[in-house]
């Protein structure tokens, strides 16, 4: 560490001199961007760094670009809405009780708004981000609301327009790329900077996680109840929820695997992952989301159509429908969970404790 | 294991490359110091999986596979794990190139394993593995690029990894229902408290004696069906799902084990 830091030092000192000697039409010195790394919860080490693209490394300058252009109802075509108005950060950067989103022009969009967090591990497995898979990086994701025709409704040059002539944003270009000239790659680098800073992993179940299961020395404690851990139990447990194949177990903090299922919601799916893929084995299947901030982002499933968890429960315990591509963890034809009513309650409490308030109250997330 | 593989492989590595640099410093133009100092060789297993004979395919509706016990099945998922890749010497002692490797066959990048360490010039009488992990390396949450698959064992059936997910659904009256045969440590639920079981394998590949004078590479074949017909004839009604709890599942599969790999295309 102490390297690294000095190994920094070295290296700003040298660009500076650089700098001090070429700028002879501007008697302002540029500043390069600020290199910072993410915040990282210590027990995220279950699941490794996450493997940031070298074409667009995290800088104090450009996560600050990239949250107010998070905000910015620019990037719609009637200036009316922003990636915030779908993804609020006060329910982890869901729609707030919406099953599907309003976009311009109060066009219906088809699949409910994802919560965002923890979205710089997703390269780690799928790679694939969207509830189908459809961006396969967070800089080409923040291309598509933009411009999608339930959505923003925007052509990019026109946004880039908006923006450029907007007082404002040149400087915070300038200082977050080294350019005033603003393009839409600058744009969707910045907006990704600040998602990959939306990070939640300071939850009850973290804690435990951290003393209980990684040994690390956390002041307080026990921090699950029985009931809790109860449901946890259950969640692990094969014959009964069986949840954990696709959702994880203590050490996988992301509680997803971040791949895709068909988890059994129709007979005649959606068509998910084969939209993208054009391929029959894919139909039906959708991101697995993390089980984290459940308790902020109802209604669930991509469409938004269960609105309580004991709803969810239910589906996965009794109502599986048995679709062309139906993971074969909940083939309800051959062991019913059965789960009783005091197991789902379980269940719901350890969910509930995965809630992670100091996330969604995180004044640097705020607008 | 691993220590005793060390002091191994130190013992072999570091007579052999002080022999390898004193070799060059006596020729001194006529041979490239290239070839005589490499006493080393890479190792590429290609990981392949058939159905007596036949390459796996997943998802054949309209095709699919027989069990010895005549039931019809599908296959729409494979995953498994191998380690600790070992080249037994003619004349006794062993090589263990420590490491793991899993396979997802849907992901084309998993389906060639290159061991990270090298095997000594030699001559070799035989290739083993371990399926799964054995006791020392089958750590509660140890590996991150398992723990993010989802590949732990739950704590309850006794911790550590899966060895294998191999699952798909099989044809029973009047309806397909899905079978998930998952291996990992096997729980004993006969003794009070449950007691777990190791339930790794120790593979010696029959017809595997290799020389090794170059880089090398071989098939490392799974065969489907062996999981379940040799020597117990499994029957999907019995073990379709949940079978990680079921201790007899797990100890079947093992005992099915010894017979599921072979070598073949070793390119010495």
């Amino acid at each position: 560490m102490q390297f690294k830091n000095s190994l920094l030092l070295l290296i700003i000192i040298v660009l500076a001199s650089c700098q001090d000697d070429d700028d002879s039409t501007s008697p302002v010195i540029d500043k390069k961007p600020t290199p910072v790394d993410l915040s990282i919860p210590t027990h995220f080490f279950y699941v490794g760094a996450p493997i940031l693209p070298a074409n667009n490394p995290q800088t104090v300058e450009g996560i600050a670009l990239g949250k107010k252009l998070f905000f910015e109802k620019k990037l719609s075509r009637d200036n009316s809405i922003s990636c915030g108005t779908c993804h609020k950060p006060s329910v982890a950067f869901n729609d707030k009780g919406n099953a599907v989103s309003i976009g311009v022009d109060g066009s219906m969009g088809i699949r409910n708004a994802m919560p965002l967090f923890n979205l710089a591990w997703v390269t780690l497995t799928s790679g694939r981000f969207n509830w189908h898979g459809s961006a396969l990086s967070l800089e080409e994701q923040a291309f598509e609301p933009v411009v999608n025709h339930l959505e923003m409704k925007d052509k990019w040059p026109n946004v880039v327009n908006k923006l450029q002539a907007d007082p404002s944003y040149p400087p915070l270009f300038k200082a977050a790329f080294e350019t005033s000239t603003i393009d839409s790659t600058l744009v969707v680098k910045a907006l990704a900077q600040f998602e990959r800073t939306l990070i939640s992993g300071n939850t009850r179940v973290d804690k435990h996680v951290q003393k209980e299961v990684a040994g690390l020395d956390i002041p307080g404690g026990p921090f699950l109840t029985a009931q809790e851990l109860r449901g946890y139990d259950l969640f692990v447990a094969e014959e009964k929820g069986d949840c954990f194949h696709c959702h994880g177990t203590f050490s996988n903090p992301l509680w997803t695997n971040n791949l895709f299922m068909d988890n059994g919601l129709d007979l005649n799916p959606d068509s998910g992952l084969a939209a993208v893929t054009k391929s029959a084995s894919d139909l039906g299947k959708f991101r697995v989301p993390s089980i984290r901030n459940l308790g902020f982002t109802a209604p669930y499933m991509h469409d938004g159509r269960f609105t309580t968890l004991m709803e969810v429960l239910e589906h996965y315990d009794s109502n599986i429908k048995n679709s062309p591509n139906l993971d074969p963890n909940l083939d309800p034809n051959v062991k019913p969970r059965s789960l009783t009513l005091q197991e789902k309650e379980d269940l719901i409490a350890f969910l509930m404790a995965l809630n992670d308030s100091s996330f969604v109250n995180n004044p640097s997330f705020q607008p | 294991m691993k220590t005793i593989t060390k002091l191994l492989i130190a013992g072999i590595f570091f007579p052999v490359i002080i022999i390898g640099f004193t070799g060059c410093e006596d020729d001194d133009t006529d041979d490239a110091p290239t070839q005589t100092q490499k006493t080393n060789y890479s190792v590429s297993i290609n990981m392949k999986q058939v159905v007596d004979g036949a390459a796996l395919e997943l998802n054949t509706a309209n095709k699919p596979y027989t069990n010895k016990k005549g039931q019809t099945y599908r296959v729409s998922r494979l995953q498994y794990l191998i380690s600790d890749i070992t080249f037994n010497k003619v004349g006794g002692g062993a090589i263990t190139l420590e490491g793991y490797h899993y396979v997802e066959l849907a992901d084309t990048n998993t389906l060639v394993y290159q061991l990270s360490e090298k095997i000594p010039e030699g001559d070799y009488s035989s290739i083993g593995f371990t399926f799964g992990f054995d006791e020392e390396d089958n750590i509660n949450n140890a590996y991150a690029d398992l723990n993010i698959l989802n590949w732990n064992w739950p704590g309850m059936l006794g911790g550590g990894y899966h060895f294998m997910r191999l699952e798909g659904d099989y044809d029973s009256v009047g309806v397909s229902k899905a079978f998930k045969t998952h291996m990992g440590t096997a729980r004993n639920n006969s003794t009070t408290p449950p007691t777990f079981e190791e339930n790794h394998l120790n593979i010696e590949l029959a017809n595997s004696e290799i020389i090794v004078s170059k880089d090398i590479s071989f098939d490392l074949v799974m065969d489907i069906n062996q999981w379940y017909e040799n020597t117990y004839e499994w029957d999907f009604h019995i073990y379709n799902a949940p079978i990680m709890p079921v201790y007899d599942a797990q100890k079947r599969l093992n005992e099915n084990g010894s017979t599921v790999f072979s070598i073949a295309n070793i390119q010495e």
